[in-house]
């Protein structure tokens, strides 16, 4: 215990019109997870930068083992002892598991490589985090989790001493995070140094021995996470008191806005449900459980094999978004970067992309009108950005979902389906997009949730629709939801005791 | 006075290596109309021109030297400066806006100054007339290129659409030597050609998500070869007065408007870029380019029809050759089996020298006649200071190659 390993002390680095970081420091303790803390923009990934060399420090000192040391590039980190595994994996899918943990450090055989020392030497590694994966799968065939500890492997290989996670979880669906955390604590047992980074504060509980928490770039204190509460570390991070709570106000008497009668659309097998103006949905699974398939399905991105749908009465089968759009049925994607932003375009162009047929004036694009009512969605969300004119891609991950969410509002939409709304946002803006979802179903938007958070699912919904396999497993309302339950019918039939556990 | 370094070295560096390429090309023209001729010429020219004063026989005998250490140090001086704004906030911001978002402009302001002083030619109202008139076809090319590298593709097949447009045209002209009706029925067919050109590469790149660069490569070798089949190896003449159309169809290249100093074709040039830029910055559809060359996923999920946008988009360009096609046929009144070939790499050029993205979504459209206009003041000051036709090529390569470098470089972060 308490062996200091890594000492980032002091340090400091200015981008043109930033102070990323001011005087930060971390330490980092052998045999121990040590949580790195802070809202978007707090300065934890350019900390993370400046360790492993890719940015380099104004000022400040890093001794690893006693030692300073001054890394330039990534590669100098990782001969130094210190692997950082990134939210995007930098595996080669087509490879197998030994070829991706050696690549670029072959062994070398007699005859061209040696093969079967590479397999032996990666079953070895694996199996000091005792994870069962074949070293001859391909990694395309893997799970992520599995991928991930493939990328453990790798810096194992290097003998790192410290090893950085970022947002090892944010793509990780429920239950795969057990069995990253028990390789976590393989990590720990074995005197590595772990720095953690997560916007999930309920796993800073379940697997961190201490936490730094920086806030606009400066160290705000590192604490033994046994002496931290929810509510103490949400209020370092914030720096203000931050109903930790989900808003929630019961619906008011409605009427049918979506009913799908029987919809297959694989992998989503005969699913039948109603959705009501002025309640929110929610809708939970195993990451591939159908639940993004089905929200396609509904928005004209799947064809049907078979069922129905009626939108407001009238018979519902979108063949584009297009159509969807137009019957008032709006889709917002889980992955802003990927498919929900155009990064390239200014906040304005983004806000208005989908409704530009209303901005129709006689000589083109009415401009006057556009930029009114995008100031307006500017100032109703809160969406900091320094002008309209702004880039997407400069702003940051809460702000970059306020547009998109903006995007969908704007179509006016009566039935809204949102999918994983607060992935990779801070706290301080996942509060904002409860706050807005409230006033969506005071107004009687139909709002439908896709979420793989248990918390927020259970916080946000009115009723709840369960997932597993692409089947309807079943619809729990909010009066006797619960986790257990939940957890039980995610797992699906006959997993009662997967529940159990579950839940422990 | 330390900080100040950086600056003073590189204004010194500016005015040294602008004074020692001017120098070394005017010390050169006193010898020869040709800037860069072989070992063996200069010999002989030295020996006939040998009353010339000795810093001048000295510059001549070194002129490739002179002026590629000229070029090198007026390079150094640009960095210096950079290095210098890069010391303060509002320097570093200058730099980057100078750099990135007005580019273009930028190299436009330091060519004209710097061909200015290579040639007192250069900077007159009748040279400028003459790089516009020249650059029209290529720019109106470039316009329609510009909506395929928007949308992250590529139209490589502009010069055969142009030609085959070019040989509808005349060819209409030619059949049809009685009637007047001819000259406005050929540039309806020129149009039209250019339409189907564009549509049929947009209906297999829109539909079959296939890759513009192997769909426009066919459609390449397609129209040119249906130009072949169309008026044979030989070129189609519609010059004289043995065609009733012939005289307005050529006014469309040949005649000038405002006592000589408007040519029609950069009339058209200047009402195509009218057209797009409204297209582009007014229009809905101008907003879904954008966005599909940006992220095509999103956009799609944004409700965007994209295979619409891109068959529309595509079919655009195909216009623009049709139009350079009739400007073309028109200025030489004749229809060649060989027209705008290659020319589909000057409109490219234009583009890329115009700062848009070949990632697509990003760019701007007016900055594409600047890249245009800097391609053309390239070509008109190297023969005026008599670059050898031959040299020229491997200059613009290099400078099309340098273009990209920079649209790579600041898109770095």
């Amino acid at each position: 215990m308490d062996k200091l390993l890594l000492r980032m002390e002091g340090i400091s680095k200015a981008f043109p019109g930033v102070q990323a970081l001011d005087e930060a420091s971390l330490n980092v303790y052998a045999g121990e997870v040590m949580a790195l803390l802070g809202e978007n923009g707090a300065g934890k990934s350019t900390m993370m930068k400046v360790l492993t060399g890719v940015y380099q420090k104004d000022a400040g000192t890093i001794t690893l083992d006693g030692q300073e040391v001054t890394f330039h590039n990534a590669r100098q980190a990782q001969q130094g002892g210190v692997a950082i595994i990134h939210q995007e994996l930098n595996l080669v899918p087509g490879l197998r598991v030994y070829e991706n943990v050696f690549l670029g450090q072959e062994l070398r055989g007699r005859l061209g490589l040696d093969r079967a020392g590479m397999v032996a030497r990666t079953g070895e590694l694996l199996a000091r985090m005792r994870v069962k994966i074949d070293p001859r799968q391909r990694v395309r065939e893997l799970s992520i989790a599995q991928q991930q500890m493939v990328e453990i492997a790798k810096a194992l290989l290097l003998d790192a001493r410290v090893i950085v996670m970022d947002e090892p979880t944010d793509a990780l669906p429920d239950e795969e995070v057990d069995s990253l955390f028990s390789v976590i604590d393989e990590l720990r047992q074995q005197g590595k140094a772990i720095v953690y980074i997560s916007h999930r504060l309920d796993e800073i509980f379940r697997i961190c021995d201490r936490a730094t928490v920086l806030r606009d770039g400066r160290f705000m204190g590192e604490m033994p996470v046994s002496q931290l509460t929810m509510d103490s570390l949400i209020q370092m991070l914030v720096g203000r008191p931050l109903d930790q709570h989900f808003p929630y106000a019961s619906p008011r008497a409605s009427e049918v806005a979506l009913a799908v009668d029987g919809l297959t659309s694989h992998p989503v097998k005969d699913i039948s449900f109603t959705l009501h103006t002025g309640e929110v949905l929610g809708v939970t699974g195993l990451v591939g459980a159908g639940r993004t398939e089905l929200a396609q399905a509904l928005f004209g991105l799947r064809p049907w094999q078979a069922g129905s749908a009626t939108l407001q009465g009238a018979p519902y089968h979108p063949k584009s978004p297009r159509e969807a759009i137009a019957r008032g049925l709006y889709y917002m994607t889980e992955d802003r970067k990927r498919n929900g932003l155009v990064m390239g375009m200014d906040v304005r162009a983004n806000i208005t992309l989908s409704s530009l047929r209303a901005l129709r004036g006689r000589l083109g694009l009415d401009l006057k009108q556009e930029r009114r009512r995008v100031a307006a969605y500017i100032e109703d969300l809160r969406i900091k950005t320094p002008s309209m004119r702004q880039r997407a891609r400069n702003l940051s991950g809460g702000n970059q979902q306020k547009v998109v969410l903006s995007r969908a509002l704007m179509t006016r939409p009566r039935v809204l389906i949102l999918d994983e709304p607060t992935r990779g946002i801070d706290v301080g803006a996942k509060q904002e997009i409860y706050q807005l979802i409230l006033d969506l179903k005071a107004q009687g938007t139909a709002v439908m949730m896709i979420s793989s958070e248990m918390q927020e699912v259970l916080g946000m919904s009115d009723r709840l629709l369960v997932l597993h396999e692409g089947r309807l497993m079943g619809q729990i309302a909010r009066d006797s939801a619960s986790q257990e339950k939940i957890m039980g019918l995610i797992l699906g039939p006959g997993s009662a005791q997967g529940a159990g556990e579950a839940t422990a | 006075m330390k900080k100040n370094r950086p600056l003073v070295l590189g204004l010194l560096a500016l005015v040294l290596g602008g004074a020692l390429t001017v120098a070394a090309v005017v010390a050169s023209q006193r010898f020869s109309n040709v800037l860069l001729i072989s070992r063996a010429t200069r010999l002989s020219l030295l020996q006939r021109e040998h009353g010339q004063g000795a810093l001048a026989t000295l510059l001549f005998t070194h002129s490739y030297w002179v002026i590629l250490l000229g070029l090198a140090l007026l390079t150094l001086g640009f960095y210096l400066l950079h290095r210098h704004n890069l010391q303060s906030e509002r320097g570093a911001r200058l730099s980057r806006l100078l750099l990135n978002d007005y580019r273009p402009l930028v190299i436009l302001l330091a060519a004209t100054l710097v061909f200015s002083a290579l040639s007192s030619r250069f900077l007159t109202v009748g040279n400028f007339t003459n790089i516009l008139k020249q650059i029209s076809h290529y720019a109106i090319l470039a316009a329609g290129v510009y909506f395929a590298i928007l949308l992250g593709g590529i139209d490589i097949s502009v010069g055969s659409v142009l030609a085959f447009s070019g040989a509808s045209a005349a060819l209409i002209i030619a059949r049809m030597p009685d009637s007047p009706w001819s000259a406005p029925l050929a540039v309806l067919a020129a149009l039209l050609v250019g339409l189907i050109g564009g549509f049929f590469n947009g209906f297999f790149i829109a539909r079959f998500s296939l890759q513009p660069m192997i769909v426009t490569l066919a459609s390449l070798s397609i129209f040119r070869g249906a130009t072949l089949v169309l008026i044979g190896g030989a070129a189609v003449s519609i010059a004289g007065t043995r065609y009733a159309g012939a005289s307005l169809f050529n006014a469309l290249g040949q005649q000038t408007l405002l006592g000589g100093y408007l040519p029609v074709p950069i009339l058209i040039m200047a009402a195509v870029y009218l057209v797009v830029w409204y297209l582009l910055n007014r229009t809905a559809f101008g907003r879904h380019m954008y966005a599909i060359g940006g992220n095509e996923e999103a956009a799609l999920l944004s409700g965007i029809n994209v295979v619409r946008t891109k068959l529309l988009a595509y079919t655009a360009s195909g216009l623009m050759a049709g139009i350079a096609g009739i400007i073309i046929t028109a200025r030489v009144a004749s229809a060649t089996p060989t027209a705008g070939q290659s020319y589909e790499m000057d409109a490219i050029a234009a583009v890329v020298i115009g700062g848009t993205s070949l990632r697509g979504g990003e760019g701007r459209v007016l900055y594409t006649i600047v890249g245009a206009l800097i391609i053309g003041m390239l070509n008109n000051i190297q023969t005026l200071v008599g670059v050898d036709s031959y040299y020229q090529t491997i200059i613009k390569g290099g400078v099309i190659l340098l273009a990209v470098l920079l649209d790579a470089r600041s898109q770095r972060k």
